[in-house]
Parts: C-alpha cells; sequence; structure tokens
C-alpha cells in the first residue's frame, strides 16, 4: 500500500518545497529522538558460528 | 566462492564484523542477530551520549527485530570510553535485557577498544592481532572483501569549472533529463562533458532532481513518498544504484563547488537506502556545506540522525549486500 499523508492548516509546506523535501518535512513531524545513524547490513551467506 | 564461513570463536565473528559493515566500528553498538548456527542482521549505532538506557536499548532491539527469524544475539561494544569504570555497564545490561524480551537472547556481550578486546565486564586484555589474524579474516581478505572504499575522493574534484545552468523547469525539461540520466545509468560508457554538464545542470532544478532521484531506482512505484522511504516494489537493481553514485561524483567533477550539493544528496540518500547510516550522513553534512543549509540534504541528514532505516534496507530480501564471500 502507498503511503500517504494529510497535511493540516498549521503544517502546509513552503511554497517552493520539493516533493522530496516534503516527505522528508512530514516524517520529521512524528520522528523519534537523536541517536545518531544506523548501519543495517545482512549476512550474505550465513556463516556457521 | 559458496561454501559458508566458519566462524569457530570470538575473533572470528568479530573480525566478520568490519567486513559485513564495510569498517570497523567505533564508539558504536553492534548487534548480531542469528538463528541457530547462522548468522542474520548487523546493526550498527552511536555509543549512547545522554540518553536514557532502557530507551537505548529499546530503539536497539526495535531495529534487531527487523531480523524475524533470529533466536539468538551477540552484542559488541567498540569504546575507548572510561574503560575503568565499564562504561555503558548499565545500557548493556538493559540491552541484555530487551532482546531476552524479544526472543533473541544474548549469548555473548564483547568489548573492542582501540588497544584490545575481551569479555563485556571482566579485565581481559586480548590482542587486537587474534582478530586480524583470525582465520575468518584471512578468508574474507582471501576472497576479496576489503574495507570500502569511498566514491566520494575530494583530491579528484579538481579546483575549477564552469558553472552550469539550470533548465527552466518545463515538462520538456523534466522528460529530457530522466531520458538522459536513465541513459547514462543503462550505460557502461561515461557520458561525454556536454552530457555531464547537462546532467549537473538538471541536477540543480530541484524538482528535476527529485525526478532524477526517483529515476535512479527502477523497481518504484512511482509514489515520491513511498520512493525517497525506499519502499520500492522489489529489490532495486543495486548495481544501477552504484553506478549511480559513481556518476553522481564525476558530475560533481564537472561543476565548481557551490553546485555539488545536490549530487552528494543523491549519494547520501543511495547510501541511506543501502543501509549505511554513517556513510550517508557523511555525504548530507558535505552537501550542507557545499550550499549553506541545502534544504534536502539538511531534512535528510536530520532524519538519518533520528534513526529512520529506508525499508528496503530493513529487510534481508530487498537489502543491499556486500560481497564478502
Amino acid at each position: 500500500m502507498a503511503t500517504g499523508y494529510i497535511r493540516t492548516e498549521a503544517d502546509q509546506p513552503a511554497p517552493d518545497t520539493s516533493p522530496a523535501e516534503e516527505v522528508a518535512e512530514l516524517l520529521l513531524l512524528t520522528a523519534g529522538e537523536p541517536t545518531g545513524p544506523v548501519n543495517i547490513s545482512w549476512e550474505q551467506e550465513p556463516g556457521n558460528i | 566462492m559458496t561454501e559458508k564461513l566458519n566462524l569457530s570463536g570470538p575473533a572470528d565473528l568479530l573480525a566478520t564484523i568490519a567486513h559485513l559493515l564495510g569498517r570497523t566500528p567505533t564508539e558504536s553498538f553492534v548487534i548480531l542477530t542469528a538463528q541457530g548456527g547462522a548468522l542474520g542482521a548487523t546493526v550498527r549505532v552511536d555509543a549512547p551520549a545522554h540518553i536514557e538506557p532502557m530507551n537505548y536499548a529499546q530503539t536497539l532491539t526495535s531495529y534487531a527485530t527487523n531480523d524475524e527469524e533470529a533466536t539468538a544475539s551477540y552484542v559488541v561494544v567498540y569504546s575507548d570510553e572510561d574503560l575503568d569504570n565499564y562504561a555503558y555497564a548499565a545500557h548493556v545490561a538493559a540491552l541484555v535485557n530487551e532482546l531476552a524480551t524479544a526472543r533473541m537472547p544474548v549469548r555473548n556481550v564483547w568489548l573492542v577498544t582501540s588497544t584490545h578486546w575481551a569479555d563485556f565486564g571482566t579485565d581481559d586484555h586480548n590482542s587486537l592481532d587474534e582478530i586480524r589474524d583470525s582465520n575468518a579474516n584471512a578468508t574474507l581478505v582471501y576472497n576479496g572483501s576489503a574495507q570500502d572504499v569511498d566514491v566520494y575522493n575530494p583530491a579528484l574534484l579538481g579546483t575549477w569549472a564552469l558553472s552550469v545552468q539550470a533548465p527552466a523547469g518545463s515538462e520538456e525539461d523534466r522528460a529530457a533529463a530522466c531520458t538522459a540520466w536513465a541513459a547514462a545509468l543503462d550505460s557502461t560508457e561515461t557520458p561525454d562533458t556536454q552530457t555531464m554538464r547537462e546532467l549537473a545542470g538538471a541536477f540543480q532544478h530541484k524538482m528535476i532532481r527529485d525526478y532524477l532521484f526517483c529515476e535512479t531506482i527502477n523497481t518504484q512505484n512511482g509514489n515520491f513518498a513511498d520512493v525517497m522511504l525506499g519502499k520500492f516494489n522489489g529489490r532495486p537493481d543495486w548495481e544501477r544504484v552504484d553506478r549511480a553514485e559513481a556518476l553522481a561524483f564525476e558530475l560533481m567533477k564537472a561543476v565548481p563547488s557551490g553546485q555539488r550539493a545536490p549530487m552528494l544528496t543523491l549519494m547520501g540518500w543511495l547510501e541511506w537506502l543501502k543501509g549505511r547510516g554513517t556513510q550517508a550522513d557523511r555525504y548530507l553534512k558535505l552537501a550542507a556545506s557545499d550550499v549553506e543549509d541545502f534544504r534536502l540534504a539538511v531534512l535528510l541528514r536530520e532524519l538519518i540522525g533520528r534513526g529512520y532505516i529506508a525499508d528496503v534496507a530493513r529487510d534481508s530480501t530487498t537489502s543491499y549486500r556486500r560481497r564478502i564471500i
């Protein structure tokens, strides 16, 4: 299902906001506390431990 | 090579982390998930600065649970912080509890410093040479795994180039830019100078730039929100993504400083899609310094700094894979 958002009157984007900027702005409205960037990788060929 | 990598002890496992992540972490917590005798996800997060242990542990555990198959885990603390007083002991204890609650109990916790490694909470001082000389490290290096090499190399950018002009932004401009960008990504040849400068010019127009970002991923559904978040129809063509990063750097060579931010932002976004938050943050920071407060770079950097992981990187079947063996 595609991601959809509804803006309230209080958080309308600036007129020159690009689509990508608008998406990032909307996500930040509900983003968590600053924790620093996360790196995630997946084992390509699972090793035997 | 199709054989499995045998990890027979802590040194082997610790050696493997640098290969999985592309570089050896510093001041970080790393969680490796496991199912039976096989590794799953490797998650790296900055060591906690001012985050309360329980919050930190819950956040990290939420990242680890992206591996829905995991039945166990390992924790590695990379730090030189206050070693005499077992820095982060409360965070480690909380994390062990949270991972157990999430049904992936911790098998071992290790500390790796710049001088030694040890079981966490002990005064052991095992040599880092054990990691470097481990069978796993030797096998991985022999098979071609190496630390990541940055696509971005400022020494190659040159000091002088003519500015490029952004197009007016008509529908025809957008279509032409997308066609040229797709052709460049699909070709094995480097575009000629004129094409490079036209593409670099197109990236200067923020609306066209966004379309060029989308055009880079050929498994997307056309919804800007989905594309930006890495929610795709299938596994992206990661070789195309690698090529896009290399091409973005070539475009940076065609323009002076002050016009490189859009390409750096593309590189940062693509690194984020790959699950490499640290590298993404670095490129986005460079973008925001090339053009002060470059809006998209600032926003993406803040998002990534809040621990947001791209959807495509959360799933082992769609994620980018470093070839390590």
